[in-house]
């Protein structure tokens, strides 16, 4: 197979003059920035109002402490993958685990506290011997937990968000220059924001899972946004008097191939996590398909386009890509 | 570097990754659910077997202490209850408030909140100090506190950390009894009195002191009686106004026992070391003496070492039970239970069925679109994860969801190396026909892209490392370990197998 293939597409590709006399192909992509920038702030801007509507996140046991029931239930082929389902069935956004050996058949669920302790264990109760009949339900115990993840965790979390995008903002200055810097913390910024609008969206509970997948977007992402720099920088290095739009565009056609084939195998792995992977993974796997593909869409779409505006509002004299040249 | 030498690293890289795998490896495949059993066994019952049963006991702790464990989340664990010990704490706030009991019940409920602050703090901190997993502790609203510790093998292990959770107290040696008993000729090589049946039954001991037992581990860890001391009954001070403690070692590579005391700590030992030197001066944990050192000067500044013939486990023990002694309040186990994965079994299952699909679905995806440079990036992502889960055990993480998102990740960002590479070099040879110069630029240039891409994410990864806790430290150094394995897989191992293929075979070309 070939990777030129992308480049026969007549259709969607222009030519262009480029200064070493040399016909390039690519695609037109920072002239529809304005496109994807409105495409990004569409999202965002669904996902605050959707914040705001809801009056915030469905936060999960983790974030919010509940209370958890150590229960029994005596009905004969109860297993946890059965409690589980009649559990998502009723939308209810329990844990569950098993107590001691399966045969016991008991089940630790813990819940997440909206209104009293009290009447939570009760309707988990009355729950529950709806479903298995009264006879069979017996609470064993039952106790109220703090959250697991305090307060100060979402503003520890905010913190440490910061650092690494000062730390990623410091080193690709020292190796690119500010406004590749600021284009790639932007585009990190952007994909945080998209990834936290469509869990307002879909409700999908804040805990520990969607922070885990997050970070991992986070990571993700900047590789993605690095290796078309990287090029960038490559042309650019040879082609000191090409205009920078044609030189990124040139460099994230040249890039799409490897960006596109990572980017779908990657998404397999997660699909396939998300197809088979059980209801737990269910909310894990959802999170990183939509990280993965907004993590490539602004690799593409978001960090170049800002650096090039950076660079022509605050740097007008530099508007050919004059950059230190790689390792 | 010559293809052989770089053959011998990789060799090397690989014996020591097995090295750190041993122990998992023979913890979750090879070891007998009998010999994990014996972790069950309390330390009294494990002194009444026979000493290879002993030996034995000591060889399986160290192998599970080597294994990569896995989190509470995906293999289950204990879950227990602990709660303050009113009694004892009331007795403790009668002496602070000086038997003023109208005063003791007026603080009592603030008193009470704090003691559980405090437990909570101290029990956290020691969870970490003993070397537990990714432990939740969580307060419950009705003032216990909720412990869930990962690994159902050792719940002895774990209780036993509780309870080490004791009473730390200094008391001094009753140097004139001692010296009287030395007189009546009772054994005493090591300033201790080896065995009461040795003491003269008319022996009367003054009603300010009294017998305590001295107990020294032996080589599996497990304290043994060694003798008796007489002690002054008076306790000087006690473990709360320790601050600090750590074991360390001279030039001579002698080991001591550095600490620290609080404030109110500093000017009780400076008047008790003032007034007692060349005296001896117990530390006693729970009532059984651990050691005697000999008060050798004064002792104002706050700090202080101990020294003596000591092992460096002797003096990382004594550190700790130092340590352990600023827990102020007894806490009891009301509830011990064994819960299941809080992801449950099931999860577990099909989430190990998903992710092997997934694989499979990047092996396949490889192969075909790289024929057999794809085959070549499969087995440097073998390796990739031998050497990222070898380094995971030799830093004794714990696996965990995020951790295996982390790796699930790697396994994203190897093939991207990979993938860098290739399309590189589909480009190389778009320029020039000869596959060696193609290669060669291909992982030149490829090269300072993967460096740039993957040392940003390092960044990111050591800083949520550094700065993390818990769940997100655990992530951080998965994610980080990960990156190392790929740079190593993708620019030494997999150019190692083009090389070698290519001088080996001399193709005329090498499908990419």
């Amino acid at each position: 197979m070939q990777p030129q293939d992308l480049n026969n597409t007549k259709t969607a590709y222009n030519l262009k003059n480029t200064s070493d006399g040399q016909k390039y192909k690519f695609f037109p992509f920072l002239e529809i920035r304005w496109f994807a920038f409105a495409f990004s702030l569409l999202i965002i801007g669904t996902g605050i109002a959707s914040f705001l509507l809801k009056g915030g996140f469905n936060l999960g046991i983790d974030f919010k402490g509940g209370v958890k029931v150590d229960v029994n239930i005596n009905a004969p082929d109860i297993n946890i993958k059965k409690v589980r389902q009649i559990f998502i069935e009723n939308k209810m956004n329990a844990e569950i685990s098993t107590v001691g050996k399966p045969e016991e058949r008991n089940f630790m669920i813990s819940l997440p506290v909206s209104s009293s302790a009290t009447t939570e264990i009760d309707n988990l109760k009355s729950f529950l011997e709806k479903q298995f009949g009264t006879d069979k339900v017996l609470i064993r115990g039952s106790e109220v937990v703090e959250p697991k993840i305090g307060k100060a965790f979402a503003s520890r979390s905010f913190q440490l968000l910061t650092i690494v995008a000062v730390l990623i903002l410091v080193y690709v200055m020292f190796r690119f220059d500010f406004y590749y810097g600021a284009g790639a913390v932007l585009a990190l910024l952007h994909d945080t924001l998209v990834m936290l609008s469509f869990t307002a969206l879909l409700d999908i509970p804040v805990d520990i899972t969607v922070i885990a997948a997050i970070m991992t977007i986070l990571g993700y992402s900047i590789n993605d946004t690095i290796v078309v720099f990287d090029r960038i920088r490559e042309i650019a290095s040879t082609n000191k008097d090409e205009d920078l739009l044609l030189i990124m565009n040139r460099s994230i056609t040249q890039t799409l191939s490897r960006t596109i084939i990572t980017s779908l195998t990657t998404f397999l792995v997660v699909l396939a996590l998300f197809i088979w992977g059980g209801p737990v993974l269910h909310n894990f796997a959802l999170e990183l398909m939509i990280g993965i593909f907004f993590g490539t869409y602004s690799s593409i779409f978001i960090a170049s386009p800002i650096t090039y505006m950076l660079r022509r509002i605050f740097d007008k004299k530099l508007r050919k890509a004059t950059v230190k040249s790689g390792l | 570097m010559s293809k052989l030498s770089r053959f011998f690293v990789l060799i090397v890289f690989i014996g020591v990754a097995l090295w750190f795998l041993y122990p998992s490896i023979e913890w979750y495949f090879i070891m007998s659910q009998k010999d994990k059993d014996l972790l069950t066994l309390s330390q009294d019952q494990l002194d009444i077997q026979p000493p290879e049963i002993k030996k034995r006991a000591l060889q399986v702790k160290n192998v599970r202490k080597g294994a990569l464990s896995l989190g509470l989340d995906l293999q289950g664990g204990v879950n227990i209850t602990l709660q303050i010990n009113e009694e004892s704490l009331s007795n403790q706030l009668l002496e602070k408030y000086e038997f003023d009991t109208n005063k003791l019940s007026a603080n009592y409920a603030n008193e009470f909140l704090s003691a559980s602050d405090r437990a909570l703090e101290v029990l956290k901190n020691r969870m970490d100090q003993f070397g537990v997993a990714e432990p939740i502790i969580r307060k419950t609203f009705d003032h216990r506190i909720t412990i869930e510790l990962p690994g159902l093998n050792n719940p002895q292990l774990i209780k036993e950390a509780l309870s080490r959770v004791g009473r730390l107290e200094f008391k001094l040696v009753d140097e004139k009894s001692m010296k009287k008993l030395s007189e009546l000729n009772v054994q005493m090589p090591r300033g201790y009195v080896l065995s009461r049946q040795d003491v003269p039954q008319d022996f009367q001991i003054p009603a300010e002191s009294e017998w305590a037992s001295y107990w020294e581990n032996d080589e599996f860890g497990i304290p043994k009686l060694k003798g008796w001391y007489i002690l002054y009954k008076k306790v000087e001070l006690d473990g709360t106004m320790i601050s600090t403690a750590r074991p360390d070692h001279d030039q001579y590579g002698r080991n001591y026992i550095a600490f620290e005391l609080t404030p109110e700590g500093t000017d009780i030992f400076a008047e008790v070391t003032g007034q007692n030197i060349k005296n001896r001066l117990a530390i006693v944990l729970d009532g059984k003496v651990k050691s005697a050192p000999s008060i050798q000067s004064e002792i104002a500044g706050g700090s202080g070492q101990i020294t003596g013939d000591f092992t460096v486990e002797e003096a990382a023990f004594l550190a700790n039970v130092l340590k352990a002694g600023s827990l102020p309040v007894k806490l009891d186990i009301v509830q011990e239970r064994i819960i299941g994965a809080s992801l449950g079994e099931d999860s577990i299952k099909d989430g190990t069925k998903a992710a092997l699909i997934g694989a499979i679905i990047v092996v396949v995806f490889m192969i075909a679109y790289y024929k057999l440079s794809g085959l070549f990036s499969i087995i440097s992502l073998a390796f990739n994860m031998l050497f990222l889960v070898a380094l995971l055990a030799g830093v004794r993480a714990t696996l965990t969801l995020s951790g295996i998102a982390g790796i699930a990740l790697t396994v994203g960002m190897a093939v991207d190396a990979n993938v860098i590479i290739y399309e590189r070099i589909r480009e190389e040879l778009r320029r020039s026909k000869n596959y060696r110069h193609a290669l060669e630029n291909g992982f030149q240039h490829a090269s300072a892209t993967i460096w740039d891409s993957n040392i940003t994410t390092i960044i990111a990864a050591f800083t949520l490392y550094i700065f993390g806790s818990g769940t997100i430290k655990g992530f951080g150094i998965t994610l980080a370990f990960g990156i190392i394995a790929n740079i190593f897989a993708a620019l030494f191992i997999c150019r190692l197998i083009f090389d070698w293929w290519l001088d080996t075979f001399h193709p005329e070309k090498i499908s990419v």
